[in-house]
């Protein structure tokens, strides 16, 4: 190479575009093609069959010996050198035409409508053709109407297409289906999207606008893509409030089933209207362009010269693509004999796509021949010989290169510039002994960059130039002291290479960049070897880098290959195409498997994606998908769950409760630096050495399936296991802690909630907590959903408690904190006896009570902070529980207390209570007073109801919240209840008893009104009064 | 456990609990059973054995009419740890039992364990033909346990990944090898023995196997011991080669750091 020129010729020589180069560089850089194809049938992609070199093709066809009517369709998929090939023919017919033959070439360096109407214009063999005036008038209207105006208008042009719709289309739409399409056009985010950059509208808006950028064989269509709608489309259409008809429209296209279908039949309804708005908006009806064309061929006619035409591509014809394929179909001989048109060969190029969907079937039968070219046009040594003559073209000035032409560009005087770089680089010979380095590629590079750069289907020239030598040749002759810079995933990383490479080089960007040079440039092997007197490593002659300066290494010794490393890559066999089954073990003992190459690409993706991290030093792997995808993957799923089997939790001193709750929170156990989401507890730097911890994770999931079987396992499970034990101690010590240096103490807190719900719920009715043991504590059972007579607040506290399972969950905490647990196995609870004693004794010590100080609410493991919340909900609450229950309580008691008219009450007094109502019945019977006996239930129970009276008793005056909870957990207002409701019924059964009696001595008043009967019944009003007093005297006990 | 049939009950983390009960004075068998698989747990069976067996295999607690008492000094239970590398040393006591024919084999087996069945409780046949002796599924999955609580290896799901190097640690910690003196590997070899006899598998080719090479150079990378291959010295043993880390797979002397 000689850079100095390259630099001034690499933006003339390297262009993408074959039409804009000059005609001496264009001759410098051809290859002859070999593998053409010809059919007379159109088949998408034919295969098998005989192939014809260029020139075969150029001496049978193009040259028209037969000189007939033709139309030759060239085409084959997008940047396959259809342009180049054409442009050959052109230059190639052009030094044999026949003195009477005219040739237009329709470049589509301005791949306008109008644009190309005018190079046909421009021809001086048409300069005298009929309406001239008119048609110039016509293309000089030029479209100065701003990019966003004219792109709105191409967009609003196709609603109103809709709108206009009479059905008279091939595909229909249904009224419904037009309403809601138009209704989503007119959306205001799907607007947007759809004329957003790489959108449809773009595509079409190249076609009507001059002057811009040409994105070549661009075809100006909707595709399916343009209308699939993702769930953040939907979520901007439906929160940018949608009309209800385009949100329907959203939600059938977002759908994963049918979404596509719905996209095609939209994509395909709306294609049948490009035309027609791209006519429009260019303001060209297709009546003008055959009209145009007809008057050429009269013309040619006129002047007695026939037409050849090279078509570089007929997309420039959107719009008036049918009208051009008539005017070039339509024979001289044909109906339009008498008015004398001349004969035409056309030789159009195009793509397999237009030519198949746009080509209607009337034009394709009347095709004379289809050329086909094929995406690997180029085989092995025709892409050395590609990238050759390149750098052999940008390396030579302007002058060499127009002496060559001048002399008729004679293969054997084809000029070969100075080495000034590369002299000791690999060599390609071009034929007549012309030998060129490759110089800044070596063979194996321009196969990496073709296998591993160039996606499937983008395998052809333009993008060989695009995307391999412009960019490593700019790369080097730019940029050469931090060669090769590029930005290039390094397929299948040997590993050992690198960590040899970090071995002795501390400078992560020059290791960066010896690794992507040995590995690509090279055959990425830590080997070294001396042949001929020669170091080579990794396959690359050290002269190579001493070209870049690159640093000596120390690799491992190995016998020099028996053939030479140029000799040995060309002997490859079709390197090219060597899609499947990398190798990715060095052959160590004889151990070799491959691994599927999609595995190897994702690992190399992931590669990539955490080299960017190191440099960075920022990193987001929220995605589930690509190469942050696979990261997250390892982040969360991999690198947890191996790390919490491979250590000891409990032997660390933490429970497996504890480790369990970390490692199922939002915190992970190991996060990436500057890492967007989610903290970890161990923090990756962003180095190399973590970029093999992970990676090493991504083989084990991809390479080994979630083992360790792969090649060069053996390394990485010794990398992994070494890595584990140097952050152990760290990582236990932050899961034990809330914060740093706090120790976690959520099981506190668990206790506490613990005893609080087995005293709500009743399970323990004792009145200190002096008695609560490890018993009541574990042994406790879940709530049970029994009527209680307690106040409404306690049982909405209860309710609090079981919301969510919460008390349920936090005796769960409890039960399995002090288990010795056999990983995960077992369904045997074996205590921490030692641990449990001394944890509850504290909280018991403590009166439940945990110190606002000591709460660790902010816990960010929320199953932790959970313990917490849930004595929170308690403790927040119980304060006006046990208000609450102590005013019910003293109601009830006081109620005794004056059924009773004391305010002790034990045992004794509650029988005598009893003693005497049944005395009160026994009198009123006697008497014949009329009272309902009533008893009270669970008389034989005093003890029980003494307990519950005292128990309510002894906290009435109480000021502490615990012990009032205790005093009511019995429910020993459920206990008084028979007494309350007895109390109740005797005194109603008095005042009845009263009433009679009152009754009878009334009547008795009424008796005695006769003088005569005056002692009549002294004895029984003696009587009644002494049963009346003694009645009065036992109710106002 | 260690003598004879492994039993997953019997992890270290409930020998340890049982020990530092017994550490506070002697006490009744059934007192230590209440305390640790209380009744009101409702446990249908119990467990208790395996553990207090294991304990009193490995010579932490001796039990005489029904009373437990700790039958090594207090430092051994002070914590965890102290009672790993007791268990470190004691291990060749126990040569001819499951627990150490097993961890031998499981060595001896090297990288290509990784070319097994994850699951260690599938491996009880490939175990069983190695060593001889009868090995059930139940037995690994306790040897899992062990394997990885004495450093002998890192536990991944139901797989070991070998390692030895906590394993190893303590047994130089234990050893009385000087530190910051250059030893040969044969001296070096010699001293561990035959406490690390457990790990070795190829002792006549002087090779060490992948899980001993992982402890040493993981060791190493933690800065604990320094591997060298003197050239002209011809006393040598082998690492397992693991080209990534080190074209030199060759060690002739070792210094403890």
């Amino acid at each position: 190479m000689n850079a100095e020129i390259a630099k001034e010729r690499i933006s003339y020589v390297a262009r993408p575009d074959s039409i804009t180069s000059s005609e001496g560089d264009f001759l410098a850089t051809h290859v002859a093609v070999k593998k053409l194809k010809v059919l007379d049938k159109f088949e998408l992609s034919p295969t098998g069959g005989k192939s014809y070199t260029e020139e075969d093709l150029f001496k049978e066809f193009i040259s028209n010996p037969e000189d007939k009517h033709q139309f030759i369709a060239i085409y084959g998929q997008s940047g396959t050198g259809k342009s180049h090939l054409i442009r050959w023919f052109e230059a190639r017919y052009e030094q044999n035409k026949p003195e009477n033959e005219v040739i237009l070439f329709i470049r589509r360096s301005d791949n306008t409508l109008k644009g190309t109407i005018r190079q046909l214009l421009d021809k001086p063999e048409v300069q005298e053709i009929a309406n001239k005036e008119v048609y110039e008038r016509l293309v000089k209207a030029s479209v100065t109407v701003e990019e966003n105006k004219l792109k709105d208008m191409i967009y609003h042009n196709f609603i109103i297409e809709i709108n206009n719709d009479n059905d008279e289309q091939d595909i229909k739409l249904t009224t419904v289906r037009k309403k809601r399409l138009i209704a989503f056009l007119n959306n205001e985010v799907v607007h947007d999207c759809i004329m957003g950059a790489n959108g449809p509208i773009e595509r079409m808006y190249s076609k009507i606008a001059e002057h811009t950028l040409v994105d070549r064989d661009t075809v100006a269509q909707f595709e399916i893509r343009d209308f699939i709608v993702s769930t953040d489309l939907y979520d901007n259409i439906y929160n940018a409030g949608a009309d209800s008809k385009a949100e329907r429209m959203a939600r059938e296209l977002m759908s994963d089933e049918d979404g596509p279908v719905e996209a095609k039949k939209i994509a395909d309804y709306l294609n049948q209207f490009v035309g027609t708005v791209i006519r429009r908006c260019a303001g060209i009806e297709p009546g003008d362009f055959k009209q145009i064309f007809l008057d050429i061929r009269k013309e040619l006619y006129r002047l007695d010269k026939k037409l050849t035409l090279f078509i570089e591509d007929v997309t420039s014809f959107t719009g008036v693509d049918t009208a051009l394929l008539d005017a070039l179909i339509e024979e001289h001989t044909g109906k339009r004999e008498g008015e004398n048109i001349c004969r035409v060969s056309s030789i159009v190029g195009t793509t397999n796509n237009y030519l198949q969907n746009n080509f209607k079937d009337n034009h394709k039968d009347r095709i004379t021949k289809y050329i086909y070219i094929p995406s690997d046009v180029l085989d092995e040594s025709g892409l050395y010989e590609f990238v050759a003559r390149y750098i052999n073209t940008m390396s030579l000035d302007e002058e060499s290169i127009a002496d060559w032409i001048n002399g008729n560009a004679n293969p054997e005087d084809y000029p070969v510039h100075d080495h000034i770089e590369g002299k000791n680089w690999e060599f390609i010979n071009i034929g007549y002994n012309k030998l060129i380095s490759i110089y800044p590629f070596t063979k194996r590079s321009i196969i990496y960059f073709y296998n591993n750069v160039l996606q499937k289907g983008h395998q052809t020239p333009r993008y060989i130039i695009r995307d391999i030598i412009e960019p490593v040749v700019r790369d080097a002759i730019f940029n050469k002291e931090i060669f090769p810079s590029i930005d290039v995933n390094i397929v299948n990383v040997n590993t050992t290479l690198s960590f040899r490479i970090h071995s002795q080089i501390n400078d992560e960007k020059s290791v960066e960049r010896i690794l992507k040079f040995m590995s690509i440039w090279g055959n990425g092997k830590p080997d070294q070897y001396e042949e001929n007197g020669k170091m080579y490593f990794a396959g690359i002659p050290k002269d190579a880098f001493d070209d870049f300066n690159f640093p000596t290494l120390n690799l491992d010794k190995v016998q020099a290959p028996i053939q030479t490393p140029v000799q040995d890559l060309s002997s490859d066999t079709n390197l090219i195409s060597q899609q499947s089954g990398v190798m990715i073990s060095e052959g160590k003992k004889n151990v070799e498997s491959s691994v599927p190459v999609t595995k190897i690409k994702k690992l190399d993706a992931a590669n990539k994606f955490l080299t960017k991290w190191t440099n960075e030093h920022t990193i987001d792997i929220s995605s589930t998908v690509g190469a942050a995808g696979t990261v997250h993957s390892a982040i969360y799923d991999e690198i947890p769950d191996y790390l919490y089997s491979a250590i000891n939790w409990q032997a660390e001193g933490v429970t497996t409760d504890n480790a369990k709750k970390v490692k199922n929170s939002s915190l992970l156990f190991v996060s990436l630096e500057g890492q967007s989401k989610n903290e970890g507890l161990y923090v990756l730097p962003a180095n190399w050495n973590s970029i093999n911890i992970i990676l090493a994770f991504i083989r084990w999931k991809e390479y080994g399936n979630k083992s360790w079987d792969y090649p060069d396992a053996d390394f990485d499970a010794y990398f992994i296991t070494t890595w584990t034990e140097s952050i152990k101690k760290e990582l236990v010590s932050k899961v034990k802690e809330y914060k740093p240096g706090v120790e976690t103490k959520y099981i506190e807190a668990a206790i506490a909630g613990e005893m609080y719900r087995t005293i709500l719920a009743g399970e323990f009715r004792e009145k200190s907590l002096k008695n609560f043991q490890i018993k009541e504590l574990l042994a406790s059972k879940p709530n049970e959903n029994i009527t209680n007579s307690h106040c409404k607040e306690w049982n909405s506290l209860l309710s609090v408690m079981d919301q969510k399972n919460a008390a349920k969950n936090n005796q769960d905490t409890v039960r399995k904190y002090f288990n010795i647990d056999q990983g995960g196995g077992g369904k045997v609870i074996v205590l921490d006896q030692i641990l449990l004693s001394k944890t509850f004794s504290k909280v018991k010590k403590n009166h439940l009570e945990i110190s606002e100080e000591e709460k660790q609410t902010d816990d960010k493991v929320k199953l932790r902070k959970d313990a917490y919340v849930f004595l929170n909900d308690i403790e927040e609450r119980i304060e006006s529980v046990a208000k609450e229950e102590l005013k019910i309580g003293r109601e009830k008691i006081e109620k005794i207390y004056d059924a009773f008219g004391d305010d002790e009450i034990g045992e004794d007094e509650l029988s005598e209570f009893i003693r005497r109502s049944k005395k009160f019945f026994e009198e009123a019977n006697n008497t014949q007073i009329n009272v309902k006996e009533c008893r009270l239930d669970g008389e034989r129970k005093l003890s029980t109801l003494a307990k519950a009276i005292s128990d309510i008793s002894s906290v009435l005056d109480e000021e502490d919240t615990l012990t009032i909870l205790m005093a009511f957990a019995g429910d020993p207002l459920t206990t008084i209840k028979p007494l309350l409701d007895f109390i109740d019924s005797l005194e109603n059964e008095v005042i009845k008893a009263k009433n009679q009696i009152t009754s009878k001595m009334s009547d008795l008043t009424a008796d005695s009104g006769g003088e005569e009967d005056g002692d009549r019944y002294v004895i029984e009003k003696k009587n009644i009064v002494e049963y009346k007093a003694k009645l009065e005297r036992m109710v106002n006990v | 456990m260690f003598k004879e049939k492994m039993v997953t009950p019997a992890i270290p983390e409930r020998v340890y609990a049982f020990c530092k009960i017994v550490e506070k004075g002697p006490i009744n068998i059934s007192d230590i059973r209440e305390k640790m698989e209380p009744e009101f747990l409702g446990n249908k069976t119990g467990y208790f054995n395996d553990y207090k067996n294991a304990a009193e295999e490995l010579g932490l607690v001796s039990i005489s009419d029904n009373l437990v008492s700790l039958a090594v000094d207090d430092n051994v239970v002070k914590n965890i740890e102290d009672m790993r590398r007791y268990i470190n040393q004691e291990l060749e006591k126990f040569n001819d039992g499951q627990f150490y024919l097993v961890t031998n084999a499981y060595f001896k087996k090297g990288s290509d364990i990784f070319k097994e069945d994850k699951n260690i409780a599938n491996l009880a046949p490939l175990f069983q033909e190695m060593i001889g002796m009868q090995v059930d599924p139940m037995a690994m999955r306790a040897w899992r346990f062990w394997a990885s609580f004495l450093g002998l290896g890192y536990l991944q799901d139901m797989f070991v990944i070998p390692n030895a190097n906590v394993f190893l640690r303590d047994i130089i910690n234990e050893s009385g090898l000087e530190k910051k003196r250059m030893y040969s590997i044969s001296e070096f070899i010699d001293i561990l023995s035959p406490k690390v006899n457990i790990i070795i598998s190829d002792s006549a080719n002087k090779k060490f196997n992948y899980g001993v090479s992982n402890g040493l150079r993981a060791l190493q990378d933690a800065g604990f011991l320094k591997m060298e291959h003197i050239l002209d010295q011809r006393d040598i043993w082998t690492l397992y080669p693991l080209k990534a880390y080190s074209n030199d797979s060759i060690v002739t002397n070792i210094t403890i750091l």
